[in-house]
């Protein structure tokens, strides 16, 4: 801070509650601006604003930062998408729970572009999606866009890009959750095994298989063995010690397809239900901090079951075409019908049920 | 109707109707104290003349508008950033007279013109890149290159 102090310009002559005054009529993203423009304004917003409104504290490191690198990444890291960007639309907080912790509800748009194949294609089914891409990455580029509303409206931004088919994408809202916790009652006990589960590194990944015919080996496992589970299918060796393999980050379409499919799976639902499966981001703060979804069912004539997705679930699961195959083969729903279906009884959840909804 | 009269910084004085003046909560409060109209002038000591007379103007434009509603931060009164036509010509003045208005709305306690005043700045930075409203404003750019650095990489994600 040199040659321009604070009071060489006019608006520096203003006292801070008026400059606090005049950021009560200034939507977020006209903060961050502001924030760039001079020490002054980043400093009486990173210190004032952003903390006292908790977006910012010496735990968290700013709303921007949390979304660049967790949501941005839970949702968009994969090697399909070459652009991202989430614009803030809304801040909320909710009330304080009994524990004194807090939800800044954030909603967001989320705009990305991503290698498209032409509309006759299906583009959105796991396999074709991912063919299109790998076949020819520059081969235009859609933007899309959620709108602030319930649900996820894919719309092409550019007036000559391809329309993107409404169909399959199912997962139509983002909201991001992130739970700051009040400092002073933050849990002295740390939960290693959700730290273990929630990891920030691989939010959301997919275990790929290590060589063609095995089946997919999972990540190192957090020490948890009440998950260990068996289907028809699959064996899953949850509390296998073994190194993990390379992860590779899930697409949403993966992750919803596995969704849809244990909803499916678990519910011993047919082709004409139909599941509504609504994803939000979930993000918990600080040192407790993880990375997750909750899946919320909607429940046909009331009630709504909500809870949070593990990681390694997905993970596990997340050989969709072979499973896909399978389920095929077995008459089962696929992930393409399962991801469209609407509606799903809910209440009485297994203890399956409970182990992947529960928290 | 009776009259006040006010003695700016710089030692000027100006009458005003008492209704006008009691416009500000600061002046108004001060009669009340004093219990009747005084002789003598008030002093304004953080307002110099220029810009006592167009806060002297703003309140003779606006001497029958309705009190200000209590709750200060009702949602509505928050959210928006519209400016009367008349308000918005009122505040076409230069940034340092804009400055001086809003501190003398702050000193003398006319929410409202305090009000039109943050709103008229907020409107000149709603929408703008931190390198517009530096222009805007007349901001030199104090960032070290790492700490621009820094916070581009920070604030890109928001940014077009």
């Amino acid at each position: 801070m040199s040659s321009s102090s604070p009071k060489s310009t006019p608006i520096f002559s203003l006292p801070a509650e008026l400059h606090f005054q005049i950021l009560s009529y200034l939507p977020f993203t006209s903060h961050i601006s502001l924030s760039s423009t001079h020490p002054f304004f980043s400093t009486l917003l990173q210190d004032q604003i952003l903390r006292s409104r908790r977006y910012y504290s010496a735990t968290y490191p700013g709303i921007h930062i949390l979304l660049k690198d967790y949501t941005i990444r839970l949702i968009i890291r994969n090697n399909d998408v070459k652009n991202a960007k989430v614009e803030v639309l809304q801040l909320q907080k909710t009330r304080p729970t009994m524990r004194g912790s807090t939800k800044l509800v954030v909603v967001a748009s989320l705009y990305f572009s991503t290698p498209h194949s032409p509309p006759s294609s299906s583009p959105l089914s796991p396999s074709s999606y991912r063919k299109d891409s790998s076949s020819n990455p520059k081969k235009g580029r859609i933007n899309m866009t959620s709108i602030l509303d319930d649900y996820w409206l894919w719309t092409p931004l550019k007036r000559n890009a391809p329309e993107v088919p409404p169909t399959n994408m199912d997962l139509k809202k983002l909201v991001v959750l992130l739970k700051i916790n009040t400092p002073s009652i933050i849990p002295a006990k740390k939960d290693e095994d959700k730290r273990t589960y929630w990891s920030t590194e691989y939010p959301f990944c997919i275990a790929r298989p290590t060589n063609t015919t095995g089946s997919p080996s999972p990540p190192a496992p957090p020490p948890r063995t009440t998950t260990t589970t068996t289907n028809s299918k699959h064996k899953r060796q949850l509390s296998n010690p073994t190194p993990s393999p390379p992860l590779e980050p899930a697409t949403l379409k993966q992750i919803l397809t596995f969704i849809s499919k244990r909803v499916i799976k678990e519910k011993g639902l047919k082709n004409e239900k139909k599941v509504k499966i609504t994803l939000r981001v979930c993000k918990l703060g600080g040192s407790e901090g993880y990375v997750g979804f909750t899946g919320e069912v909607d429940v046909e004539g009331g009630g709504s079951t909500r809870g949070n997705f593990f990681t390694r679930e997905v993970e596990v699961e997340a050989d969709s075409d072979a499973e896909g195959a399978a389920a095929e083969r077995d008459g089962r729903p696929t992930a393409e019908a399962e991801a469209q279906a609407s509606t799903v009884q809910t209440r009485g959840s297994t203890s399956r049920w409970t182990r992947w909804f529960g928290r | 109707m009776s009259q006040i009269i006010l003695l700016s910084s710089d030692n000027v004085e100006m009458k005003v109707d008492k209704e006008v003046a009691e416009r500000s909560i600061l002046i108004k409060n001060m009669l009340e104290d004093v219990g009747e109209t005084p002789d003598q002038a008030i002093p304004i000591p953080n307002v110099n003349e220029g810009v006592l007379r167009k806060v002297i103007e703003w309140c003779e434009h606006h001497r029958n508008d309705p009190p200000p509603p209590a709750d200060e931060d009702s949602d509505s009164r928050k959210k928006s950033t519209d400016i009367e036509e008349w308000d918005q010509k009122f505040m076409q003045v230069d940034q340092e007279m804009l400055f001086e208005i809003i501190l003398a709305a702050n000193y003398l306690d006319i929410k409202p013109l305090l009000d039109v005043g943050c709103k008229t700045v907020a409107n000149m930075i709603k929408g703008k890149s931190p390198e517009e409203i530096r222009k805007t404003f007349n901001i030199q750019n104090d960032f070290t290159p790492e700490e621009e650095d820094q916070i581009r990489r920070e604030n890109e994600w928001a940014e077009e």
